[in-house]
């Protein structure tokens, strides 16, 4: 029986998906690409949903755990733009794109967070 | 309990991931990092029961006894340079000085926002420089309150100036109120205070940017586009509306300044209706005099260190300043992607030409002005008036000057004696000061024609400066002049510094255009046929000397200093073919006509299409890609580079140097031998030395130079800090260094540690208290205003100044002075760069290192060369023909060097042909180490730049640099020798089957421990000091809560798993 917490599990693998293709778009031809990120990120998508599908309980941390492992990828990607704009000399400011791309990543990281507390079995509903 | 050993989990994993991604981040920025921090990684140790006099280990002193004390001198230092470089440009009936008590309306927006010097690395604070109506105001004039209330107000924010976007795309708005607005508000108070209306005009540039992109200037159709350094429309409406107040009587005066860097379009300032000009530079920390100057307590003793130009669009350098790229450069497939960084600019395919080659500033408007004159054939439309605004050198005083017994005579073999007296004339009412230029003018001969030889019509030579002259008081000047700069470079024939033969006439006092006069008239006395009615202005043949001198091709053929490399005298010759493109073995087609005498009419004032038009030859690729032999460049990383162009560094069967032989020698052995005398860099004991040092050793020493070089603990060798720059330290801290004298001092008094740290309750407060959280550096003002004030004396004060402060924090290294040449106006970073004029520069950057070196601070001057401009720096192939380059661009380091005692020098980004100034094996090797004797070390400009860091493509390796030994150390940081994250050392390759590289590596190690030594890094260090590693402790902690954080995770999910068993088992 399939129940909210595999509803999240969709959820939050849509956001993965959303945030890998995201990222690939703004940031294909630059350094700033990581592909274990987006790799990661697809394959954490795909890896839960099937995992939720038989046991639905661990999905999240699966989730999480990819999450993480992308976020921390993508950080070390992008850390030497972001100091370079802000420290070169002169700073003008980060492009729409990078907030664009920094928010799918909050948002996705935040509900990944959240589907690790919603009940996933029916003894946790 | 579930529920908290879940979030347990999940944060020590998550912190456990970021730790990790964290820690590998920061050991990568690890030196950038120490930096900013101000933590070493290696620290000095007392041999355990040794016991050194701090006395016997103090190689540098301070003039001063207390931190406070060096900090006042400096900021004295830098008001002289305020006081003595101020230009008073215009000054009709004695409109200055203003009477204390005038009552004066200010306006412009740079009155209440000056512009204190440039941006990026020549920045100062100017949280504590003073405004101009502050500084008025000080000086007991009363400031127009009205104006000053609206100008200051949150309603005119919008009308100070700024800029948008950024480097190569940035906008500079330069808005002002509109005179309608400002009449509005303020027109009714202008005849009170009437006595003057004083309209400041700013202008800022810097680093990364040049001044002839986008900007809210007006647009006079002349192919130069909207201008920034004319009036823009808002200020014109200014002008015009304060003439028209004259005009009603409601205004006596009109008062312009100039506050600028470099030169605006002058012809506003020539208009009848304005009575008194200044051009104020950027001031600096010394802004607060400008109301004294105003005043007359200061009387105005500058020089303008620029041509100031009527209008731009008449200047033909600009026609060639900007950058192109080659059309064909796609289909030899070479890159001409822009960079999407910081920098849109082409790397691998970009051009420029100084066509002008040495007519460039004075040296064409004068020397088109003398041939006028003189009637030389094809000088074609030329109205001086027109052209010139202010000429090179001029500067006006509120006193009355004059010059008298003017005498040149041979003193030596090589030695001439300009002697001069200097009056200050007794109905002046000021004392003052006044320099006396002394220019040279050579023969324009056959020989010089046939052999392409460019000769202007006067040349600076040489300057003195009186001291304070009181009315009535004379002073005889005295300077010595060396007949070397008396010759020609010729590239054709000699090739080398020839004395062609013929008159040379020696000019002694006034601008370029008064001594160009004072030439005409001499050549008139001595029966050359001149037209005086087109003269503009007067000449005194009284203040001109002639000797005839014959053909000489080999007094000056060899090397005045000993060689570095070697330790011979080298020959001076052609080391600058491939720079120029007519000479160039690869040019192909290409051929520019360089401007000429006997042909003034072809050149080009078309700012849009006049420049040359080159195409790439397939060898010129090939260079550019040399310098790329390893692939490890960051942004279009390979496979960009086309498969032909990939040149890896060829092995070799060279045997490798003697590595990590122990002979016990630490580098402060190298100092001075058993007899007290200095170790010369030739003695063979340095070859026992270098032998000790290990391949890991020499990996380390030629990969950082981050603002630093590192330290070699097996050898003794202390890291170095260095730091920018050219117009003071932009940061650092006193107590930072333990070869600092603060900290050694201190030390002394017991008040250390255990573990050599401060106790900073205990330590001088006059010390610590000044340096919390502050800017350091007194801030000086821009080099052009040094440069202004025609004085040796002052220049070794700054750089005296500066390298009291380096010795007391124990900074051993500073990128600067600048002594790129002010080519033109539009040059975003003319502050910190001294001159259009390579002797200006060069006189006065030789006594600004000098007065540096003595302290251990050694100078890297920079950028060497060419980089006189700032768009499109990073990787644009310069061609130019040899004279130009060595007798104007690369004088100004030279004497540095050979007079200065100059150590290290910062390369270039912009190339010499196609090689970058960092792998131009002729620049480096042949001209600064083998003529000029350079001792030191060259470190690149910032690497990240030239490695595709900064989305550019990359265009020059450390390890091809230091291969050909274009340079030693790159500004920048390479992967650690001991392959962190799996990226090995760019250099670990070479370990085997390189014996060339090896030897070059020594090489390079050996300028750097060489210039260790005689610095004040090593103050406090003797043969009882050991140089010990240490890790910062931020690694440390980084380490430990890893550890932490990963052990808290195992625990945690090995908790979870026991919960999931039992369970299961209760289910």
């Amino acid at each position: 029986m399939k129940n909210k917490g595999f509803t999240f599990t969709l959820v939050v693998a849509a956001l993965m998906l959303a945030t890998g293709l995201v990222y690939y778009l703004i940031y294909n031809g630059t350094n700033y690409l990581s592909m274990q990120a987006v790799y990661a990120l697809i394959g954490g998508a795909i890896l839960s949903v099937l995992l939720g599908l038989v046991l639905g309980r661990f999905a999240p941390a699966l989730q999480f755990g990819a999450v993480t492992v992308a976020l921390c990828f993508y950080v070390y990607y992008i850390y030497f733009f972001v100091s370079s704009a802000i420290y070169g000399i002169q700073y003008s400011g980060l492009p729409f794109e990078f907030f664009v791309n920094a928010a799918c990543y909050v948002v996705m990281f935040l509900a990944s967070i959240i589907n690790c507390f919603v009940p996933h079995t029916a003894k946790e509903q | 309990m579930k529920v908290f050993r879940k979030i347990l989990t999940m944060l020590s994993f998550f912190l456990s991931a970021v730790l990790v991604t964290g820690s590998v981040i920061a050991n990568e920025n690890a030196p950038q990092i120490n930096g900013f921090l101000n933590l070493e990684t290696y620290k000095l140790e007392e041999v355990e029961g040794a016991d050194t006099k701090l006395e016997d280990t103090l190689y540098y002193t301070s003039d001063f006894a207390t931190i406070g004390e060096v900090r006042e001198h400096a900021v004295s230092v830098a008001e002289s340079v305020v006081v003595e470089g101020t230009v008073l440009l215009k000054n009709e009936n004695g409109t200055l000085p203003l009477a204390k008590g005038s009552k004066v309306s200010l306006v412009g927006a740079g009155a209440y926002d000056p512009v204190y010097g440039g941006t990026g690395s020549g920045g100062i604070s100017g949280a504590k420089q003073v405004k101009y109506n502050e500084s008025l105001e000080a000086a007991g004039l009363v400031v127009n309150p009205t104006i000053t209330e609206r100008y200051l107000s949150e309603d005119w924010a919008q009308y100070k100036r700024g800029s948008s976007g950024s480097f190569g795309t940035t906008r500079f708005l330069i808005n002002e109120v509109p005179w309608t607005v400002l009449s509005e508000a303020t027109g009714s108070t202008f005849a009170e205070y009437g006595d003057a209306a004083i309209f400041v005009v700013s202008r800022r540039g810097g680093e990364g940017y040049d001044l002839n992109g986008d900007c809210d200037g007006i647009d006079n159709n002349d192919g130069l586009g909207p201008d920034y350094l004319g009036l823009n429309e808002n200020e014109w409406s200014i002008f015009n509306g304060l003439k028209e107040k004259k005009a009603a009587g409601e205004i006596k005066k009109i008062i312009v300044v100039v506050n600028f860097s470099s030169m605006i379009e002058g012809d506003f300032i020539k208009d009848e209706a304005v009575d008194a000009a200044i051009w104020a530079g950027a001031p600096g920390a010394g802004n607060h005099l400008f109301g004294q100057i105003l005043v007359g307590e200061y009387n105005p003793s500058g020089r303008l260190p620029d041509t100031m130009f009527m209008d731009n669009a008449k200047n033909p350098t600009n026609v060639n300043f900007g950058w192109w790229v080659y059309p064909n450069t796609e289909e030899l497939g070479v890159s001409t992607f822009l960079g999407t960084g910081q920098y849109p600019e082409i790397t691998l395919g970009s051009y420029m030409v100084y066509q002008e080659g040495m007519y460039m500033g004075y040296r064409y408007t004068e020397t088109r002005y003398e041939d006028l004159v003189l009637g030389t054939q094809n000088v074609g439309s030329y109205n001086y008036d027109e052209v010139v605004a202010y000429p090179f050198g001029y500067g006006l005083s509120y006193s009355d000057f004059e010059l008298s017994n003017a005498k040149v005579t041979k003193t030596g073999d090589r030695e001439y004696t300009v002697s001069v007296t200097v009056t200050n004339k007794a109905d002046s009412k000021l004392p003052g000061k006044f320099s006396v230029p002394v220019w040279i003018s050579k023969p324009y001969g056959d020989y010089a024609k046939k052999n392409g030889i460019q000769v202007p019509s006067v040349e600076l030579i040489d300057f003195g400066k009186t001291e304070i002259l009181q009315p009535g008081q004379s002073e005889t000047l005295e300077i010595k002049l060396d007949e070397k700069f008396f010759a020609s470079y010729d590239a054709e024939e000699a090739k080398g510094y020839v004395l062609m033969g013929g008159d040379y006439y020696v000019c002694v006092g006034g601008s370029a255009h008064e001594a160009t006069n004072n030439l005409l008239m001499a050549k008139k006395a001595n029966g050359v046929t001149i037209d005086e009615g087109k003269m503009i202005g007067s000449g005194d043949a009284s203040l001109v000397t002639k000797f005839s001198i014959d053909y000489n091709k080999t007094k000056y053929q060899m090397s005045d200093q000993v060689s570095s490399t070697d330790g011979t005298y080298h020959v001076v010759t052609n080391l600058f073919d491939e720079a120029d493109i007519n000479r160039y073995s690869g040019r192909g087609t290409n051929h520019v006509d360089y401007y000429s005498r006997d042909n003034w009419a072809a050149v080009s004032l078309d700012m849009v299409n006049g420049h040359p038009q080159l195409v790439m030859t397939e060898q010129m690729a090939y260079e550019v890609y040399a310098q790329v032999p390893d692939q490890t460049g960051v942004y279009n990383a390979p496979p960009h580079t086309p498969d032909k162009y990939v040149q890896p560094i060829p092995t070799d069967d060279v045997a490798y140097p003697t590595m990590g032989k122990d002979a016990g020698l630490q580098l402060i052995d190298m100092m001075y031998d058993s007899e007290g005398q200095p170790i010369d860099m030739f003695d063979p004991v340095w070859d026992t030395f270098l032998d000790q040092l290990t391949w890991e050793d020499l990996m380390s020493l030629c990969s950082n130079g981050f603002h630093l070089t590192v330290a070699a603990p097996s050898v003794g060798k202390p890291s170095t800090r260095d730091e920018n720059g050219p117009n003071g330290w932009t940061r650092f801290n006193y107590t930072s260094r333990q070869n600092g004298l603060f900290y050694l001092y201190e030390k002394e008094k017991g008040n250390v540690d255990a573990e050599g740290a401060l106790i900073t309750d205990k330590v001088d407060q006059n010390g610590i208290a000044q340096t919390r959280g502050e800017a350091m550096s007194a801030g000086f003002p821009s080099n052009g205003l040094l440069a202004a004030t025609f004085n040796k004396k002052v220049a070794y004060a700054v750089g005296n100044a500066i390298g009291n402060e380096g010795v007391w924090a124990g900074w051993s290294g500073i990128y600067g002075t600048g002594l790129n040449i002010h080519r033109s106006a539009y040059l975003g970073r003319t502050s910190e760069y001294f001159s259009e004029d390579g002797t200006l520069s060069g006189l006065m950057g030789a006594e600004w290192s000098r007065g540096c070196e003595e302290k251990g601070v050694h100078v890297y001057n920079k950028h060497c060369a060419l980089n006189d401009l700032e768009s499109c720096r990073h990787g644009v192939q310069v061609w130019l023909p040899e004279q130009a380059l060595r007798e104007i661009y690369l004088r100004a380091f030279e004497l540095p060097i050979t007079m200065g005692g100059a150590y290290n020098t910062m390369a270039s980004f912009s190339r010499f042909g196609t090689y970058s100034g960092a792998a131009c094996e002729a620049l480096a090797k042949h001209f600064l180490r083998g003529e000029c004797g350079m001792k030191g070390v060259i470190v690149t400009d910032y690497y990240g730049d030239m490695n595709g860091n900064q989305n550019v493509d990359p265009y020059f390796e450390q390890v091809y640099g230091t291969y050909v030994g274009g340079s030693d150390i790159p500004d920048g940081n390479q992967p650690a020798g001991n392959e962190q994250n799996g990226v090995p050392n760019h250099f670990a390759k070479y370990a085997t089957g390189y014996g060339k590289m090896a030897w070059a590596m020594r090489d390079s190690a050996k300028r750097l421990c060489y210039q260790t030594l005689w610095s004040n890094a090593m103050n406090g260090v003797s043969s009882n000091t050991r140089v010990v590693q240490i890790t910062p402790w931020w690694q440390t902690m980084l380490q430990g809560l890893q550890i932490g954080f990963i052990a808290l995770f195992a625990l945690c999910a090995l908790w979870t798993i026991v919960a999931m068993i039992k369970e299961k088992k209760a289910a």
